[in-house]
């Protein structure tokens, strides 16, 4: 079985976030096939069942939270137990050129991208719920060096997000809690195609030189950076983009 | 597939470069312990021989020799299988402040850390050694990316790996190939024999999650070379224990 693997997850028990669809869901799904217990949350509480139903093993659950509700966050945290590893996978796109940029646009990306994966990881810490030798992984994107245009606020709230995380893990390094980020190009998941409006989804998986790049595939990325093999991974980004960003300055 | 198959070399062909000692040894053993058969290359046939033995599985195999002799290099390359993963980690180090550096000096850092995996990676490829979905990785380092003092020579043959992979990742795309870089920080092995002291009283504190071992960056081989990496290219990732200050 897995448990051999240096990359098996056995034993663990990993949180995501933005589990009920995409890239979350995806990475659920793997981390239960490599031995995970899971703890699923998103705003969607029928989502998040159908993700549970789905996944192979036991012990997992689900624990609905509104990312867009701060106050929300700290109760929420209190009544979880304590995890191995956490994957923040929630998150929003949108495409919004700069001059029709409003102030709601920004705080909206900025708390969902953001905001939201701060407070909770703080709240985490602060109650004590990130064991020794944990990993964070937060999904952040390309896009916080490549911006297209009419991404600019989207592209900052991930480059906030990555730069944030390397500074976490200078501070969570003595408890062996290792942080680290997941940088995707573009995925073929719900997200995306709700992003589409004037270019179709498979114009975008042709900028990928690998082809199509599916949520498992980044699901994959997750898992190593959440299992033991990667121990002496923190503060670095792992770049998923099938080539994407290989010829941008 | 299985999930765990991902992270798997089963039916895979791997050829790892400065296989008798330090990271390449222990990538070669790993490699092996998650299914591949290996191919083990470096200079030292006895050396080789040992790790050889210390290999799980079968069909593994070790050919002796100087990839910076040509000869020797093409010779390799018409008597291998076709592979489904190359690590390049021979390399040497390269310490000297820029005001004294010798051209000599210069030159051969760059021969073996630099020309002997372009040139057997373009041989490689020319004479179809490497399968459709195959990948290449190479060994750079934290000092691709970093300044220290007196480690320019080093430095500048490590970030040249860096800057070649990324039109190679392009031109092998089409063939569902991946091309990708490890920057290790600083791992105890033979390679830093001659500082070995200074680093572990000196350097060693600096490392949040301290010095790493070996294994740890066989194991991020092992990622980048399994199906699990299948649409990562050109990339280059940072495995150091999350060091600030180098």
């Amino acid at each position: 079985m897995t448990g051999t693997s240096p990359f098996s997850l056995e034993g663990k028990t990993i949180l995501v976030t933005g589990a009920s669809s995409g890239i979350g869901r995806s990475c659920a799904q793997m981390i239960s096939a490599m031995g995970g217990r899971l703890i699923l949350t998103a705003r969607n509480e029928s989502r998040l069942q159908e993700t549970l139903t789905q996944l192979p093993g036991e012990g997992h659950s689900i624990s609905p939270l509104d990312l867009l509700d701060n106050p929300a966050i700290e109760p929420w945290v209190e009544q979880l137990t304590a995890v191995d590893g956490v994957v923040h996978a929630a998150g929003v796109a949108k495409v919004v050129p700069f001059r029709m940029t409003t102030e709601s646009h920004v705080d909206e990306l900025m708390q969902v991208n953001f905001k939201a994966p701060v407070l909770l990881t703080q709240a985490m810490l602060r109650m004590k719920k990130i064991r020794p030798n944990a990993s964070l992984v937060f999904i952040t994107a390309v896009a916080d060096h490549i911006a297209p245009a009419g991404t600019a606020v989207y592209a900052a709230s991930k480059a906030a997000l990555n730069a944030a995380v390397r500074s976490l893990a200078l501070e969570t390094a003595k408890h062996k809690i290792r942080a680290n980020s997941v940088s995707p190009g573009y995925v073929d998941t719900p997200m995306l195609e709700r992003l589409v409006s004037t270019t179709s989804v498979d114009e975008l998986q042709k900028l990928s030189h690998l082809g199509e790049i599916q949520p498992d595939d980044v699901a994959a990325s997750v898992v190593y950076l959440l299992s033991d093999a990667a121990r002496w991974v923190t503060r670095a980004c792992l770049v998923i983009d099938g080539g994407l960003s290989v010829p941008v300055r | 597939m299985e999930a765990l198959d991902l992270f798997r070399l089963d039916g895979k062909t791997v050829l790892v470069t400065g296989a008798s000692s330090g990271i390449g040894q222990s990538i070669a053993e790993a490699c092996a312990e998650v299914g591949a058969r290996v191919v083990l290359h470096g200079r030292n046939e006895q050396r080789l021989g040992q790790v050889l033995k210390s290999l799980q599985g079968e069909g593994h195999g070790v050919i002796a020799g100087d990839l910076n002799d040509f000869d020797h290099l093409f010779a390799l390359v018409d008597q291998l299988p076709e592979l489904d993963g190359v690590v390049h980690c021979a390399g040497i180090d390269g310490v000297a402040p820029m005001r004294m550096v010798q051209p000599q000096m210069l030159e051969n850092v760059f021969r073996i850390n630099y020309m002997a995996p372009m040139v057997l990676t373009q041989r490689l490829l020319q004479r179809k050694k490497i399968r459709a979905h195959g990948a290449i990785l190479f060994m750079s380092s934290i000092a691709a990316k970093t300044g220290k003092v007196g480690v320019g020579p080093y430095s500048g043959s490590k970030a040249a790996l860096l800057g070649t992979m990324r039109p190679l990742a392009l031109e092998v795309a089409k063939h569902g190939m991946r091309v990708n870089a490890l920057c290790p920080g600083i791992v105890l092995t033979p390679l830093f024999d001659g500082f070995k002291e200074h680093i572990q009283q000196d350097v060693a504190p600096s490392y949040p999650l301290g010095l790493g071992e070996p294994q740890d960056v066989a194991y991020a081989a092992v990622f980048f070379l399994a199906d699990a990496s299948r649409k990562i290219t050109g990339t280059d990732f940072s495995i150091d224990g999350g060091v600030p200050f180098t």
